[in-house]
């Protein structure tokens, strides 16, 4: 029955030369941050939402719209604020006099790359209501359901320096995002290169598309159909469950989180041209997959002990068992 | 009874939750109850009397040039009361500060008044200064001062007992438990109303404590004065028992005021008789203990006090008379049994009853004095973690943060322990299983002696898995764990510095042999063996280097040791 699912072989070459190429037309606007691109095409190609935890004006923005028009898809950003309210986000009904009907405006949420700016400022009823979009790809709005455009992607910033007038995000949320990343500054090279390239004009004015929006639907299909070998799919669930038996964690990551793993695996693969999931992919992308999922102990975070070293360790503790010598070579 | 709304808007010597007063007359009317108007000022009023007579007929004996005239006396209590009941629409009313002054002014204008017409200081003017140092003015005016002052502490007390109790019965009215949650809850009420009633036990016991004190200086050191005085002693006696039993019902009388107020302001059916009886049974018990420990020592008992102590003195002397040692036996050489210098009786007037009494009197002795022992001890903690004792559940943690901290430590050291142990053991391992290969053509037959895959992908995986034997055995690298096969051949490779590139080679085909749906062609078979023995003849070169340095190392070592 397995292997029944897993007949088609996916064109990933054709994946990964389209992500090089999407990655080169972002490289345009975003300097140096290569990883950071490629993970968010992963998370793009398997369908989950990004939440971007940095400082103000490292590119968070201009990564997000590089990726629309890169993408071809349509692109509308929330700047998150106390008084945003949930209709907001989602549209609201207006009522039309020339009809004597209610017309339906939708909200920013339906496009299908959304910035959510600095989610942790609007209030916890207008996120759980962006979080249930995010979920089900879907928005009600008087007893209506609107299925939401594919590919569907939230990228939400979140400034992790400032805690006054903000709603951070309860773990149970935070477990909604498929990965979290950080950009980070530029290294000394990367913001010369910053300050030349900007000299002029903005570069995101004259980057072009590199596919369109059903393309790129057609390879979050394709990306589903990457083979995992069975001692990988166990290495992922081994991995997940050690984050639930970490001494330092409260609560590990939840199904959904082996889950993403997976996902992103599948995903990072088809992105460098392979058709099989790796344990190194693994490892590659479970720090950004699972750190935000972990709940810390209170004494282990006074301890400086963080979400990411966590997972660390256990990539360094949780065996791959790739081969088994004495069984199998007989 | 059931308080009517009106009677809970009114509000005893002034209350927090009162309407706002328009005036003097309204805030009276308020005072309803004859326990707030009459009895608390009263006995207040009483208290400070009594001292000012106490301190009266003290100066008399002590400083007798200082005459204060009884009259003095009168006005002083004047002035208490009035010190008193003009407490509560100072505070309630917020008077001027200048107003209390004027009333302060008028109580000594008047004193001053009276001793001018009485005669005293006459030789200088009215208000020349030099009269002010003639003590037969000022002392008077002092006493006159002190107790208005003191009956207007008392005043300021009974409207913030009133405040107190007030809020306790609002807490409790909420709460629908008037008293214990209301004592309990956290808003302070309980360290408030402790001081407020406290204030009465604090001034009470200082008082009395002076006029013992002062009592006993007088009978002791005076004794003489006291002839010619004649009904100084029954005076004095008098005041103190007026002091004792207004100070001692005042303070029952408090107790009575708070319950009462909470009973008003939680509307708790109460009956009218029971604030009456309390009263009644105040002074009847406190007019019990006075006469047995005041009027019966003062000689005003028909009792005798002094003959009756005597005789029970006596009894007491003739029980303890058999428990002391024979005085003949003080001197004398003769053998003294432990027995005897106790105390116990000697044997022909040995007593069952007698030795018994003894031990009652001995245990009742050592109880006393560990009793007050204890006492001492626990009032002197209780004092220290008054206000502690919610800082002290803290403590309770310590040894468990020991517990907590040694349960670490030994996990920590066993994890160190296991690490070593296991380190220990694979380190054996590789130790043990350095030994030279053979080399033979064939060497992929003659390493396990185990049969090859014929399907290529498990072909490539058993090649690899043979590499990764070789590799662990030679003791180039130990036994992959949490190890990916590309690290494990990116660790190997930089281990040997050479073949890297068939490594990575051979690596892939692995990668895809194991992860993969890939199908390979028959003659990857050759591609990969010959890969392979490109890497194990390097692995195999190593570790005949590493022989001969070791080798090398020995035999170094075994001439420098046969030199020496």
């Amino acid at each position: 029955m397995a292997d029944e699912m897993h007949t088609t072989r996916p064109d990933v070459e054709s994946i990964a030369l389209l992500c090089q190429k999407i990655m080169d037309n972002v490289g345009q606007v975003i300097v140096g941050k290569t990883k950071a691109v490629e993970l968010m095409l992963v998370a793009l190609l398997s369908g989950g939402h990004v939440l971007v935890e940095d400082v103000p004006g490292v590119g968070k923005t201009m990564l997000a719209r590089a990726m629309a028009i890169s993408l071809g898809c349509s692109f509308s950003r929330i700047q998150c604020t106390p008084d945003l309210l949930p209709s907001d986000v989602t549209g609201v009904s207006v009522y039309d006099p020339a009809s004597s009907q209610f017309v339906f405006r939708p909200g920013p949420v339906m496009s299908q790359i959304l910035l959510a700016d600095e989610i942790n400022r609007a209030t916890p009823r207008t996120q759980s209501s962006l979080l249930e979009c995010m979920a089900e790809a879907q928005i009600t709005v008087d007893g209506k359901t609107w299925q939401l455009p594919r590919p569907f992607l939230v990228m939400a910033t979140q400034n992790p320096i400032e805690y006054e007038g903000t709603f951070p995000l309860p773990e149970a949320q935070l477990d909604r995002f498929f990965l979290r990343l950080r950009l980070g500054y530029p290294g000394e090279m990367e913001e010369n290169e910053i300050l030349m390239r900007l000299q002029y004009r903005h570069p995101i004015g004259t980057i072009q598309g590199c596919t369109d929006p059903e393309t790129f639907v057609n390879m979050q299909d394709a990306t589903r159909q990457v083979y995992v070998e069975d001692s990988v799919r166990e290495y992922v669930v081994r991995l997940t469950r050690a984050t639930r038996q970490h001494t330092d964690v409260v609560i590990g990551a939840s199904p959904r989180g082996s889950l993403a793993l997976f996902r992103a695996g599948q995903a990072l693969a088809a992105l460098r041209g392979r058709d099989y999931v790796l344990p190194d992919d693994i490892k590659y992308i479970a720090i950004p997959v699972l750190s935000h999922r972990l709940i810390l102990r209170p004494e282990s975070q006074l301890r400086g002990v963080a979400h990411e070293n966590v997972i660390q360790e256990l990539l360094q503790s949780t065996a791959v068992k790739f081969e088994q010598i004495d069984d199998e070579a007989q | 009874m059931q308080v009517s709304s009106d009677q809970r808007e009114s509000t005893p010597i002034g209350g927090a939750k009162a309407n706002k007063p328009n005036g003097i007359l309204q805030l009276a009317r308020q005072q309803a109850h004859w326990l707030e108007r009459f009895i608390l000022p009263g006995l207040a009023g009483i208290f400070t009397i009594s001292l000012l007579i106490l301190a009266r007929q003290y100066l008399a004996i002590l400083v007798p040039r200082v005459f204060v005239p009884y009259w003095v006396m009168v006005v002083g209590a004047i002035a208490s009361w009035e010190s008193i009941y003009a407490a509560s629409f100072h505070i309630r009313l917020r008077t001027p500060i200048s107003l209390r002054v004027a009333e302060f002014a008028l109580i000594i204008g008047l004193v001053y008044g009276g001793l001018r017409i009485g005669g005293v200081g006459e030789e200088g003017s009215l208000f020349s200064s030099g009269v002010w140092r003639d003590p037969e003015i000022l002392v008077p005016l002092l006493l006159v001062a002190g107790a208005w002052s003191l009956a207007r502490g008392y005043g300021q007390v009974f409207v913030r007992l009133g405040d107190i109790a007030r809020e306790v019965g609002d807490q409790g009215a909420v709460t629908f438990s008037w008293e214990t949650e209301s004592y309990l809850s956290d808003y302070q009420m309980r360290s408030d109303r402790a001081k407020a009633v406290g204030y009465f036990t604090r001034r009470f016991l200082f008082y009395v404590t002076l006029a013992c004190i002062f009592n006993a200086i007088i009978i002791e050191g005076f004794s003489e004065r006291l002839l010619p005085l004649a009904g100084w002693q029954r005076v004095t006696s008098l005041a103190t028992v007026g002091l004792l039993f207004s100070g001692l019902l005042l303070q029952a009388s408090v107790y009575l005021y708070r319950l009462r107020v909470i009973w008003q302001e939680v509307r708790i059916p109460v009956d009218t008789g029971i604030p009456r009886d309390w009263l009644w049974s105040s002074v009847v018990f406190i007019g019990l203990v006075l006469l047995v420990a005041v009027l019966l020592p003062s000689g005003l008992s028909p009792l005798n006090f002094s003959r009756t102590m005597e005789m029970l003195a006596g009894w007491m002397a003739r029980g303890m008379d058999f428990s002391l040692p024979p005085k003949e036996h003080s001197g004398s050489t003769t053998y003294t049994s432990p027995m005897g210098q106790m105390g116990l009786p000697e044997t022909g007037t040995f007593s069952w009853l007698v030795a018994v009494l003894y031990f009652l009197f001995s245990l009742l002795l050592v109880v006393l004095v560990v009793g007050a022992i204890a006492a001492l001890v626990g009032l002197v903690l209780f004092a220290f973690f008054k206000d502690e004792w919610e800082r002290l559940h803290g403590l309770a943690r310590i040894p468990i943060y020991i517990y907590l901290w040694f349960r670490e430590t030994i996990g920590q050291l066993f994890a160190l322990l296991s690490t070593g142990a296991r380190r220990s053991r694979e380190l054996f391992g590789r130790w043990s299983g350095a030994k030279p290969l053979s080399r033979s053509d064939d060497a992929l037959g003659q390493r396990q002696g185990r049969a090859s895959p014929s399907a290529p992908a498990l072909y490539i995986r058993h090649l690899f898995t043979l590499l990764i034997e070789a590799a662990v055995g030679s003791g180039l690298v130990q036994y992959p764990t949490s190890q990916t096969p590309l690290e494990y051949s990116k660790d190997l490779g930089t281990r040997l510095g050479c073949v890297e590139e068939e490594l990575g080679l051979l690596t892939d085909y692995y990668l895809r042999a194991r992860y993969s749906q890939a199908d390979f062609p028959r003659d990857s078979r050759s591609i990969v063996k010959d890969i392979w023995q490109i890497v194990i003849t390097a692995i195999d070169t190593w570790q005949d280097k590493a022989v001969e340095e070791a080798e090398k190392d020995r035999s170094k070592s075994a001439t420098q040791a046969n030199d020496i």
